[in-house]
């Protein structure tokens, strides 16, 4: 992995990465690579993925509307940085 | 009934000496606390004490009495307890209250039991020592320089030092039997579906489960039995009505059992004093009548990697929630919102949390996914099927529960060091360290594991195991004097 | 020398399900609500809280996709859909990659008068996003706000093959899916509202070439006839463009509402990476056949279908069943009148459709009302009609009646009895108003006699009048007739 490819992965994760911190992670990320790598031997040929362990299928609800309590809904909001009457409230989208 | 008396008490005698009104839960309830504010200095095993709601607990006795009832309890801070702080000790969560119960502990309330606390952690539980938790270390109850495991760190230490007899953990890759282990205490991973994950915060959710500390398997059992079962809040909990584990423990040995052991293979890396010890007590099963069957599987060479991959790429995504915008950590003096969600993740997340979602994103990435991704779930079927082969020749499979005893704190554990643990995380089946003796002073752990949703078999295993080990579990760690 | 080009169209639509709750929780979906107001622990991604899917949605996908002739994939599942924007609060959406519930559907509508078929290649399921808002009134705000109530609502993605060659033939697709997910009731389809919601991929290339030309994405047509516009302006900037010598870009563009042009959004898509990977937290399908069948069993009449009905059975003509199948609120108005009338559909299908295109079509518009809203209720129609029909009051005094109905909203019995409308066809009364009339009439009289027959015209007339229009003419005609011989 090169500090091209950490800053990319850092702009899909949203996770600010310093310069002065591109090198450690790079030692890092390198050496988890390199253990994940093991698998590359193993034989796949005709293996389907597990993507999940249960045997469970088709696992739904009714349509019933059950509303958030008030106290639920009051502790949510209760929480957030930032409102503006109930909505939550955000810096500008665009690019400044 | 001398305060010490009390705390040895294990979780069923102790309620049933206080549905009996031998003892008042109050007075239970203010022992533990008590003790709670003599070993905390050196062990630092809680992140919140929950001292009012203790005390304002109502009384309990007579006829209503489960069998649980007045019992403390401490939960590790990933759990969600309503009106509570829930941090899973990062920074992103300092401020942020539960709005809603788990199911666990809807459970637990209505059991009857005493939740006594929040346990420190590995941050949102990415770790295997609890020292990444953003606010403090815990410490081994055993030896005070050693880390306690983790990243259910906190619980296993509160357990080991006698301040509850019960606790909750979460365990993704051997969060609950690795500390476990370390720390001398009954540590269980059910089988994956079989307790609600509804209200844990999330880490990798096909690997993540709920689990149990207690000092003994019979009380690992009875907790068991109350928080397992069908929820419909949680899309992959197994419809499971009255779930009785912990029926005919008491008579549990190990006469006719097949034991699947390990062969002697170079991809497992023994610590050479666990080989010794996990060589000796498969003496001690085989002589108390169980049929020893030495086995391999191949594919566990490659759980440090499958798991890795896997656990990170879940990861990545499940804590992208973490933005900074309808709750949580919010880094100030940010122009746009890009700036929000890169610096209030990137000042308020750890480096081992960072480390982890990234790596989960570049394994997930367009680029990798074949190679990555899409390969460790195939591998992952492998150790499946190759488990289930296994599964053919024994009923239950025995191993150390850590390749590697606790470390001083700062040192790094090795990527094999809960390969055993993992597996069952990765197959979806339960897994039980149980304390197996103590290695020059600290404490040994042992597992069992049985085939996916045959818990019940994995515990009767664990309580023979128990009876033959020469563990006493009422003995304080010597680290407490 | 000019270049012909031709135009390649394909449409990808969001249509919001029709659930009472939303997809993975058990919010309300009603519209309009406070900001948030609708959320729960679920749709705001609070630590812990797990997606619980709702069945119905998965019914409505599948009803749709079997009405649409499609393949139901029964075993498939939900993915991650990975980008960070305030709109999905997980900074993921669950939706589904490969394979969709539902694979490989067609459409059929008309185009240049020939039923031409698109294909359609898929229907997934996933959730929708929230709302920003970033001004208020007329006033911009320099900073964002976040409304998730929308978040969680089921849609359906419905993704065409790049097989429409016009705008008007997008438009035709458009109005036909609409109307077809109306029929079925899985998706209420205000574009207004927007529950329904359409992209467009448009390209053009010199005719005859095999390869597309470059894709440009159009967003935010928020109505039929908007998408018709946007891309037949788009294709024509197109054209320019190449005309001109210039080249195209993939981009994707907004029709702005105002200025009736389509601008480019200036973004930085081609970073995205999605990271799309199957959700964990979600059981997969594995749905039985008799699921799917069950579904199958209770798919309603679709428009194709009912207007051949109504052509053969009921013998309306091609232009009247295409009217009165253009949407569910009329063809429903009309097969509830028809039953209103009382009598044999098919003896009162023909007037029973003049009344409801003509007269009641025509002075809703005339209102600016939809059909829902009509003050004549379709039961009171169907009355009218059958009044008509069965002779109690001539057509003439019907309309009068119909006025009043559209007025009052009161029912046609209660007006004609109000106000004495009912036919004279009593022949005793009636030949007694005719005497009189041929009394105050010699002139005429002596013509008709004269054997002008036409002259008979303006003594009828004087009948109707003194019966105040409520006599028969067929009656007055005849006894008329008999007194003049």
């Amino acid at each position: 992995m090169t500090g091209e490819e950490l800053k990319k992965l850092g702009i899909l994760a949203k996770i600010e990465i310093k310069d002065a911190e591109v090198e450690s992670y790079l030692k890092k990320l390198n050496s988890e690579i390199a253990i994940a790598n093991a698998i590359s031997e193993l034989d796949t040929n005709g293996i389907n993925p597990t993507t999940h362990v249960s045997e469970l299928r088709n696992v739904w609800r009714d349509d019933i509307v059950k509303p958030a309590s008030k106290e639920t809904f009051d502790e949510m909001m209760k929480v957030a940085p930032e409102t503006e009457g109930t909505f939550y409230k955000v810096e500008k989208i665009l690019e400044a | 009934m001398k305060d010490i008396d009390i705390l040895k008490l294990t979780a069923v005698e102790l309620s049933a000496k206080i549905c009996s009104g031998e003892i008042s839960n109050d007075k239970v309830t203010q022992t533990c606390l008590n003790h709670i504010k003599e070993v905390e200095p050196k062990i630092k095993a809680y992140q919140l004490v929950l001292e009012n709601g203790a005390l304002a607990q109502p009384k309990v006795s007579g006829e209503k009495c489960s069998s649980l009832a007045g019992v403390p309890i401490a939960i590790k801070d990933n759990i969600m307890i309503k009106n509570h702080p829930v941090t899973a000790c990062s920074k992103m969560l300092e401020n942020y209250i539960a709005p809603y119960n788990a199911t666990v502990i809807e459970k637990l309330k209505n059991a009857g039991t005493l939740l006594i606390g929040k346990t420190n952690m590995d941050e949102l539980a990415m770790g295997s020592s609890t020292e990444t938790s953003a606010f403090m270390r815990t410490n081994n109850p055993w030896d005070l320089s050693l880390i306690p495991g983790g990243s259910s760190g906190g619980s296993a230490a509160a357990v080991a030092a006698f301040t509850v007899p019960l606790a909750l953990g979460t365990d993704t890759g051997g969060s609950i039997r690795q500390p476990a282990a370390f720390c001398g205490v009954v540590g269980f991973k059910p089988s994956y579906g079989l307790v609600s994950r509804f209200g844990a915060v999330a880490l990798a959710s096909s690997l993540d489960q709920i689990g149990t500390f207690s000092r003994t398997v019979k009380d690992t059992a009875v907790l068991f039995d109350i928080i397992a079962g069908a929820d419909y809040k949680d899309p992959m909990c197994e419809p499971l009505e009255n779930p009785s584990f912990s029926q005919g423990l008491d008579e549990a040995n190990f006469k006719g059992l097949k034991v699947g052991v390990f062969k002697d293979v170079d991809y497992i890396k023994l610590d050479p004093e666990i080989k010794k010890a996990y060589k000796e007590n498969i003496q001690k099963i085989k002589d108390s009548g169980a049929e020893i069957v030495e086995l391999e599987i191949p594919s566990y060479q490659y759980i440090p990697a499958i798991y890795k991959i896997i656990m990170c790429a879940e990861a990545s995504a499940n804590l992208a929630k973490f933005d900074g915008i309808r709750y949580g950590y919010r880094a100030k003096n940010v122009r746009n919102l890009t700036e929000i969600f890169e610096k209030s993740r990137g000042e308020a997340l750890g480096r081992e949390v960072k480390e982890r979602i990234l790596f989960g994103t570049f394994v997930l990435s367009a680029k990798n996914y074949h190679n990555y991704f899409d390969k460790a779930q195939r591998a992952r079927t492998v150790l499946i099927n190759e488990t289930k082969e296994a599964f053919k020749k024994c009923n239950v499979l025995f191993t150390p529960t850590t390749t590697q005893m606790p470390t001083r704190s700062g040192a790094e554990l090795s990527e094999y060091c809960d390969v055993f643990s993992t597996a069952s995380n990765l197959t979806g089946a339960s897994g039980i360290s149980v304390p197996a003796g103590l290695l020059g002073g600290v404490p040994v752990g042992m597992h069992f594991s049985a085939p996916r949703l045959k818990d019940a078999d994995a515990l009767k295993a664990a309580a023979a195991f128990e009876k033959i080990s020469g563990w006493d579990s009422s003995k304080l760690p010597s680290a407490l004097g | 020398m000019t270049i012909t080009y031709e135009t390649v169209i394909g449409l990808e639509v969001h249509a919001q399900i029709n659930t009472k709750s939303k997809v993975f929780c058990e919010c309300s979906t009603e519209f309009g609500a406070e900001p948030n107001a609708n959320t729960c622990h679920i749709c705001t991604a609070q630590p812990g809280a797990l997606p619980i899917l709702n069945k119905a949605a998965v019914e409505a996908v599948v009803r749709t996709g079997l009405a649409l002739n499609f393949t139901i994939n029964s075993v498939c599942m939900f993915s991650r859909k990975q980008y960070f924007y305030p709109d999905i609060s997980k900074n993921y959406q669950i939706t589904q990659f490969e394979p969709p519930l539902c694979s490989k559907g067609r459409l059929d509508i008309i185009s240049d008068g020939k039923t031409k078929n698109i294909n359609i290649t898929r229907i997934h399921l996933e959730e929708d996003a929230g709302k920003l808002v970033h001004d208020i009134g007329a006033c911009k705000l320099d900073y964002s706000l976040v409304d998730l109530n929308r978040a969680g609502i089921g849609l359906m993605e419905i993704v065409s093959e790049p097989e429409m060659n016009s705008p008007e033939e997008a438009y035709q697709y458009l109005s036909e899916l609409k109307n077809a997910l109306e029929y079925l009731g899985t998706c209420e389809c205000s574009m207004e509202e927007g529950r329904l919601r359409c992209d467009a991929n448009v390209s053009i290339r010199p005719a005859g070439q095999k390869e597309f030309g470059t894709r440009v994405e159009i967003k935010n047509m928020n109505s039929l006839s908007g998408v018709r516009e946007a891309i037949t302006y788009e294709v024509e900037r197109q054209k320019e463009i190449l005309n001109s010598g210039g080249t195209l870009v993939q981009e994707t563009r907004l029709w702005d509402t105002e200025e009736r042009v389509t601008k480019s959004m200036r973004s930085k898509e081609s970073a995205a990476d999605y990271r799309y990977f199957p959700e964990p937290d979600l059981a997969p399908f594995n749905l039985s056949q008799n699921f799917i069948d069950d579904i199958a069993k209770t798919l309603p009449e679709l428009p194709q279908a009912k207007k051949l009905r109504f052509i053969t059975d009921l013998g309306l003509s091609d232009y009247d069943a295409q009217v009165l199948t253009a949407s569910k609120p009329v063809s429903d108005f009309y097969e509830t009148a028809l039953s209103g009338t009382g009598i044999q559909a098919d003896k009162v299908a023909k007037p029973v459709a003049n009344w409801v295109t003509t007269e009641l079509l025509g002075k809703l518009n005339a209102a600016g009302l939809e059909i829902q809203a009509s003050p004549v209720a379709p039961e009171n129609l169907g009355k009218l009609v059958g009044l008509v029909v069965n002779g109690t009051i001539s057509g003439k005094i019907a309309k009068g009646v119909f006025e009043e109905m559209f007025t009052s909203g009161k029912c046609p019995e209660v007006i004609i009895k109000e106000k004495g409308l009912v036919q004279i066809s009593d022949e005793g009364a009636i030949a007694e108003l005719c005497k009189q009339a041929i009394e105050s009439m010699p002139k005429a009289v002596e013509q008709y006699k004269a054997g002008k027959t036409a002259a008979i015209g303006a003594i009828v007339g004087a009948v109707m009048k003194l019966s105040k229009g409520q006599a028969n003419p067929q009656a007055v005609n005849k006894i008329l007739a008999d007194l003049l011989k």
